[in-house]
């Protein structure tokens, strides 16, 4: 098994402010404060509608920013351009359906004009380490969601990117393909050592897999509070049922419904 | 070490497939009913054919009257037969199909060039939209058909004529149907694919063109059918030799029994032009649509 050399990056966010939509625009994103630390998995954890997906794809360069800055290791993320060092996973699956596993997984290196057999050798290697060895030649559609999410996180795990950026990338499975998936993720993670921001509603996910939390309050979306989570790593699913695990759980239920209480003593 | 990771996974994959497991052993085991049901379909089906075409005999040979409609010169379906294999050992044959295949093939082709370019940049970028499409969608709803006399009229040669006026009706079907195509791809895809490094062309490309192909295929196999009924109605009034010609040939010269075989080689060559269109379409896409299969292992 090969040890894959990209370089963790740090992500910093300053007054982050976004406004979508033309006309009337609607405030996502406001005044937004963050720092992602170099191999860090961070959690972006918030209800839904809040602008974490806006935060993640202004991350990713494909939302532009109204206000603030956004910099990965220094360099200015400019909105509109998408950042070769910056892979990301979506919740929907968005594998090329008229490609084969395999070369839904190389064509990052397709996109930078590495070599076929070079590019096939990476593949193979990728869709071993994800568990998928067997399938190299099957279609997207002939597999289950939970293998389609392996394969999409091996094809953004292919050109080395600096930061992995996921968007609820587990929403739409079952739950015990998602633990498994889960496991998966932080299994790969530990051996590549890549940036992770994990986007997610689901407080139970973002306890398990993050570093920290970045607890997010409703729309317009700003960070309410940064939660550290240590539990060791490796960590397995026994942690779910641990004293700690269930005192982490039930703060961050009291954030988010706390925002949501105070949501509605404003607009009373 | 990912050995072990990935085995959960396994199980859990297996577990949501293990349904569709279930449901595939069943007509494993109704195997053998559902054979004989197939053959008895078969069988009503043939009977169907048979009986269709001995009413045409019944209702041919008495020369039925029913008011609004006669049957007083239809021919037999045996004087029929018997006009096919004059026709299948004459030289002239050759020469009908040659010429009609000919024009066919040639609007087609025409058409098809110009109507997926056409559709792939008028899908793909607004100013081509603005700029090509009105012209377009006002010459759309008139028909293939309605262009012969101004065809015949723009072309000196009567060749070229029918090629235009089966060109025209294989156009929009084609034309449309990409567009549509390129316009239905996944917004998510392109997204996907850019932030992998895809830019234009390379996008186009890889992307575009492969998204668009089942619904140009559509348009395709849509424009084919157009084709030849454009060809044969042209062929009735412009032509010298093609199938469509003979059919009405054989009108002037009062052989009914032509008539219905020249009706039944247009069918003919119409499907299989059709399965032709299919076939390409099936083996330039064999991700569309395919069979489930390795899902057990």
């Amino acid at each position: 098994m090969s040890v894959q050399e990209s370089v963790a990056a740090r992500i910093d966010v300053h007054g982050l402010t976004i406004a979508l939509g033309g006309t009337s625009p609607i405030v996502a994103v406001t005044d937004l404060d963050a720092t992602i630390e170099p191999g860090e998995l961070a959690c972006v954890l918030g209800p839904s509608g809040c602008g974490k997906s806006t935060l993640l794809g202004a991350l990713a360069g494909f939302v532009a920013r109204t206000a603030g800055t956004i910099t990965i290791d220094g360099e200015a993320v400019c909105g509109d351009r998408l950042r070769p060092d910056v892979g990301v996973v979506f919740q929907q699956q968005t594998l090329l359906p008229w490609k084969t596993v395999e070369e839904n997984v190389a064509f990052g290196l397709k996109m930078r004009g590495v070599g076929k057999r070079q590019r096939r050798a990476a593949a193979r290697d990728l869709l071993a380490q994800v568990g998928l060895s067997e399938f190299a030649t099957a279609y997207p559609a002939q597999l289950s969601g939970g293998m389609q999410q392996r394969v999409e996180i091996a094809r953004v795990l292919i050109t080395k990117p600096r930061v992995v950026l996921m968007d609820e990338p587990f929403g739409s499975l079952d739950a015990q393909t998602r633990l498994a998936m889960q496991e998966l993720l932080l299994e790969v993670w530990a051996r590549v050592g890549v940036t992770v921001v994990f986007v997610t509603h689901d407080i139970d996910e973002a306890i398990f897999l993050g570093d920290r939390i970045l607890v997010m309050s409703q729309r317009p979306g700003r960070i309410r509070q940064v939660l550290p989570v240590d539990f060791a790593r490796p960590r397995a699913a026994e942690i779910a049922t641990s004293s700690r695990f269930a005192a982490l759980k039930r703060h961050c239920l009291d954030l988010l419904r706390d925002d949501r209480a105070a949501d509605a003593s404003a607009a009373a | 070490m990912s050995a072990d990771a990935s085995l959960p996974v396994a199980t859990a994959d297996a577990i949501s497939g293990s349904t569709e497991r279930v449901n595939a052993a069943s007509p494993a085991r109704a195997l053998r009913p559902q054979r004989t049901r197939e053959w008895s379909r078969f069988l009503v089906r043939g009977f169907s054919l048979v009986a269709a075409v001995a009413l045409w005999q019944w209702a041919a040979a008495r020369h039925a009257d029913l008011g609004v409609v006669t049957f007083r010169n239809v021919p037999t379906p045996a004087e029929v037969a018997r006009a096919a294999a004059a026709l299948l050992a004459s030289p002239k044959l050759f020469f009908h199909v040659r010429n009609s295949l000919g024009r066919v093939l040639g609007g087609f082709a025409a058409a098809a060039v110009v109507g997926v370019a056409l559709g792939l940049v008028i899908g793909r970028a607004r100013r081509a939209r603005d700029l090509l499409l009105p012209p377009l969608e006002v010459m759309r709803p008139i028909p293939g058909v309605a262009w012969i006399p101004l065809a015949i009229l723009m072309f000196p040669s009567s060749e070229l004529s029918m090629v235009f006026i089966t060109f025209m009706g294989a156009l929009f079907p084609i034309l449309l149907n990409t567009i549509h195509g390129v316009e239905a791809i996944d917004r998510r895809l392109i997204i996907a694919s850019r932030s992998l490094g895809a830019r234009s062309l390379a996008l186009f490309r890889e992307v575009i063109l492969p998204g668009a192909l089942p619904s140009v295929m559509t348009g395709l196999s849509i424009g084919m059918g157009t084709a030849w009924f454009c060809l044969v109605t042209a062929e009735m009034i412009a032509g010298q030799y093609g199938i469509g010609y003979y059919t009405w040939e054989s009108y002037n010269l009062q052989q009914y029994p032509e008539i219905v075989v020249g009706m039944l080689f247009i069918g003919l060559f119409g499907m299989l032009s059709s399965a032709l269109v299919k076939h390409a379409g099936a083996l330039l896409m064999p991700w569309y649509r395919p069979e489930p299969r390795g899902r057990s292992t």
